[in-house]
């Protein structure tokens, strides 16, 4: 990534677009485009292929799910584009056809967690390494439905890192919310993997993978 | 010998249970002069005779014969409110209800009336194995053990033989016949009240009209042929005006009952079906014979001959209508056959002209275009009535919601707000700590405001259109669904929703009270009518009648003219089918077209 990330903001109420803007040139990104409509999100993704874009689901013309159509059709011609999905309301159907391709690179919240200016920020920068980052009320959805088949075979306290996981926090991060050692959580997603049947490549994709799997069993 | 003692004692009960076909007679008898209370117990308590002796055969023969009856009906729940309901009744005693169930339920069964048959012959039968049993012993015990078991014991049901439901179709004409006579009566009674009595004209017409109904359902249980009510809905209760009286045309007055009354008088005697169903009355006793009169002639003519011919000897029988007298036994070969094809003959178009009794009673007491169409004006007044309250209720409620959550919630934070302001300067601590609890608080208000955006409209829907709201919905429910899909496109956007809110709710049912863990939902869209269907695996006994959920969904479908068709036995599966009537929904803003039929 990129010291000063090229950023594209799509979203079409201009209050929300402008603070968006601002809270991330603050925090040090390059805001190389600032869109309000379906179409100008699609010509700025073409042009700057930017380092990381932040997309509103429901923007003109159609005032539908246009932002997210757009991130979706940019995603199918450039695989791994990042792209952080921001949403009034958050769905796990829109969330499983975000991570589908199982590239990673995705980010799916409320556009509420923007209030909490550093979590959003931390979850932008994740999202432009190529990690992911899931709204915990997609994941407490998740949690709270009876989780069956793949996952039945997981402990609890599997399932918990797992739903970490899929938020999109490192091991580092899962370590310090469970109160337990890195070398603990590592042991975790090892077993996590092999109970999925996830083979080994890099260690990104493999937790996108388990998140899509974790997705998928509800 | 005990086998002789064992058949006799067999005999004896045989014997005792000409008293239950003694009693049941008696209780036959008054369920026809209409004391109905009587049969079904009466039956019942032959059925314990019955019991017994399949116990005694099948420990004295080792020949178990399983009982052959239907399960029993359940009894009777109390609801919450202390009272009883069956269908739209509500009682304060289970004893009706009880006793109505277990009424079908006997009369329903064909075991009933195989059991009658048992207790008319068994005495005789059970005499003669008797006796047998004095020089034959065990064999005799076995012969009426197979007898017992084949009266008494399970029988698949089988379908009837050609000649069967003929007789049945001719007895299903002599039916109808009967009770276009029984209407007539009734007619001369409204006749005569309608010379002297007009206030008591409105309970005859209602009386004269549940016979016409008894044939109009009569026609459609037996031959097919649906005829439709009539009659215009009764008129509503009196309401007072501001000053307190009833007023009805140009009179006041100060009590209810006498506009009431002379409403319901305007009511029969303005609706055209009264006068339509008097001419039926009349008209029908007389035409319909002329279609099952020749066919029970002939019926009769061949069976009393063949009667006649080969037991008592009549051989004069085909004088009657001019052919020469079989005076000999070859004489009676001869004949036999004309009598045989005469019951032929007779019984062949029977089914034809069943249908032809019903269509002529359809003509005359089915509704005509006019009756219809007040009547569908009628149901439109109703249903637009049901949306408009329903409609209101709901703006109300989020009228409340707002009001009481998120209004209060902002009140509460610009007051926060003010005391931050006055702190920032002077306390920067306790500052920060108020602002984090501020944006706390809004993000608390975000997410109620989302959830009554998701229960006036759901973001998806309106996004995505009825097929991924319902995706959604599904991924989002605690049961494992599977979703199919065959809609070829966005829907009119009320029918979605309509729709939509159907499929969550019987969604919601099926994990709330019907303890299920799987559920299919296919959506499918035909010709202009939007048809979901949701089955779970979970204990049934929806009902309709009774849960304020269903009901919502069939008052919100009123306002489509869709309908609810709820099967749900006890035990399960349930199955719900919602259909919408709508169109496609052609605007330009339904970029997406999803021809699909794949699960999620």
């Amino acid at each position: 990534m990129p010291a000063r990330p090229r950023t594209v903001v799509a979203e079409d109420q201009y209050l929300l677009r402008d603070g968006l803007t601002h809270l991330l040139v603050a925090h040090g990104f390059d805001v190389v485009a600032a869109v309000g409509s379906g179409p100008e999100l699609a010509a700025a993704l073409w042009e700057h292929r930017p380092d990381v874009s932040i997309v509103d689901v429901r923007m003109p013309p159609t005032n539908t799910d246009e932002g997210l159509q757009v991130a979706l059709a940019a995603r199918r011609e450039t695989p791994g584009l990042p792209i952080l999905v921001l949403s009034q309301h958050v769905e796990q159907l829109y969330a499983r056809e975000l991570l589908a391709d199982g590239t990673g690179a995705v980010g799916y919240l409320l556009k509420d967690r923007v209030f909490n200016a550093e979590q959003f920020i931390d979850a932008v920068r994740r999202v432009a390494a190529g990690g992911t980052a899931m709204d915990p009320e997609v994941i407490a959805k998740l949690v709270a439905g009876n989780a069956s088949d793949p996952l039945a075979a997981l402990t609890p306290r599997e399932r918990e890192v797992l739903g970490l996981m899929a938020e999109g926090c490192s091991n580092a991060a899962i370590a310090s919310r469970l109160h337990f050692s890195e070398g603990a959580v590592g042991k975790h997603t090892a077993n996590i993997f092999a109970k999925l049947g996830i083979s080994a490549s890099d260690d990104t994709n493999r937790r996108v993978l388990a998140v899509l799997k974790f997705l998928g069993s509800s | 010998m005990t086998s002789v003692r064992r058949a006799w004692a067999l005999a004896g009960l045989a014997v005792v249970s000409w008293v239950d076909v003694l009693l049941e007679l008696i209780a036959f008898a008054l369920l026809c002069v209409g004391l109905v209370l009587f049969f079904s117990p009466a039956v019942e308590i032959a059925r314990v005779r019955s019991r017994r002796t399949r116990e005694l055969v099948g420990q004295w023969t080792g020949r178990d014969i399983p009982s052959p009856y239907r399960p029993e009906p359940p009894e009777p729940e109390r609801e919450r409110d202390g009272w009883y309901r069956d269908g739209t009744q509500l009682y304060r005693r289970a004893w009706w209800i009880r006793w109505n169930r277990r009424f079908t339920w006997i009369m329903e069964d064909p075991a009933t009336g195989r059991e009658f048959g048992w207790q008319l012959l068994n005495p005789l039968v059970a005499l003669g194995f008797a006796v047998f049993s004095l020089v034959a012993g065990p064999v005799a015990l076995r012969g009426y053990a197979r007898w017992t078991g084949y009266w008494l014991g399970p029988h698949a049901p089988r379908g009837k033989s050609w000649l069967g439901r003929r007789f049945e179709t001719l007895g299903h004409q002599l039916g109808l016949w009967a009770i276009s006579v029984a209407q007539l009566g009734l007619t001369v009674a409204q006749i005569i009240v309608l010379t002297g009595a007009v206030p008591v004209f409105p309970t005859v017409t209602r009386a004269s009209r549940a016979v016409a109904d008894t044939f109009r359902r009569e026609a459609e249980r037996w031959t097919g042929v649906r005829i439709a009510q009539p009659y215009v809905p009764p008129p509503a209760l009196p309401v007072p005006r501001g000053d307190g009286l009833y007023q009805f045309g140009k009179q006041l007055y100060e009590e209810p009952w006498w506009p009431m009354l002379r409403a319901r008088i305007h009511w029969v005697l303005y609706d055209r079906a009264t006068w339509r169903d008097m001419a039926a009355a009349v008209l029908l006793p007389v035409l319909t014979p002329v279609l099952w009169v020749p066919s029970a002639a002939l019926v009769f003519w061949g069976i009393y001959g063949l009667v006649a011919l080969w037991i008592t000897g009549a051989h004069s029988w085909f004088e009657m209508v001019g052919l020469p007298a079989a005076t000999s036994t070859g004489g009676a070969f001869a004949m036999t056959p004309v009598a045989l094809a005469a019951v032929f003959v007779g019984l062949l178009p029977t089914p034809w002209l069943a249908r032809w009794q019903a269509k002529l009673g359809r003509w005359l007491l089915g509704p005509t275009e006019a009756s219809r169409l007040a009547q569908r004006v009628h149901r439109l007044d109703q249903t637009r009535v049901e949306v408009n309250v329903a409609q209101a209720a709901e703006l109300r409620r989020i009228e409340r919601d707002l009001h009481d959550g998120i209004q209060s919630r902002l009140v509460a934070m610009g007051m926060k707000l003010g005391a931050l302001e006055a702190l920032i300067d002077h306390d920067p601590d306790k500052a920060k700590q108020l602002a984090a609890e501020l944006r706390e608080a809004s993000s608390e208000a975000l997410t109620e405001l989302r959830s009554l955006v998701r229960g006036i409209h759901p973001p998806v829907l309106s996004e995505r259109g009825l097929v991924d709201a319902v995706r959604a919905a599904a991924l989002d429910s605690p049961l494992k669904v599977e979703v199919t899909v065959s809609v070829p496109g966005r829907l009119e956007q009320p029918a979605e929703a309509c729709a939509y809110f159907a499929v969550c709710e019987l969604l919601g049912n099926a994990a709330k009270h019907g303890e299920a863990r799987r559920a299919t939902v296919v959506l499918e869209y035909l010709d202009g009518l939007l048809r979901a269907t949701v089955t779970d695996d979970g204990k049934g006994g929806a009902d309709a009648a009774r849960g304020t959920g269903l009901r919502g969904i069939e008052r919100r479908l009123s306002g489509f003219a869709g309908r609810l068709a709820l099967t749900s036995p006890p035990g399960g599966p349930t199955e719900a089918i919602v259909e919408v009537p709508c169109q496609l929904d052609p605007g330009p803003s339904s970029p997406k077209t999803s021809t699909s039929s794949e699960t999620v």
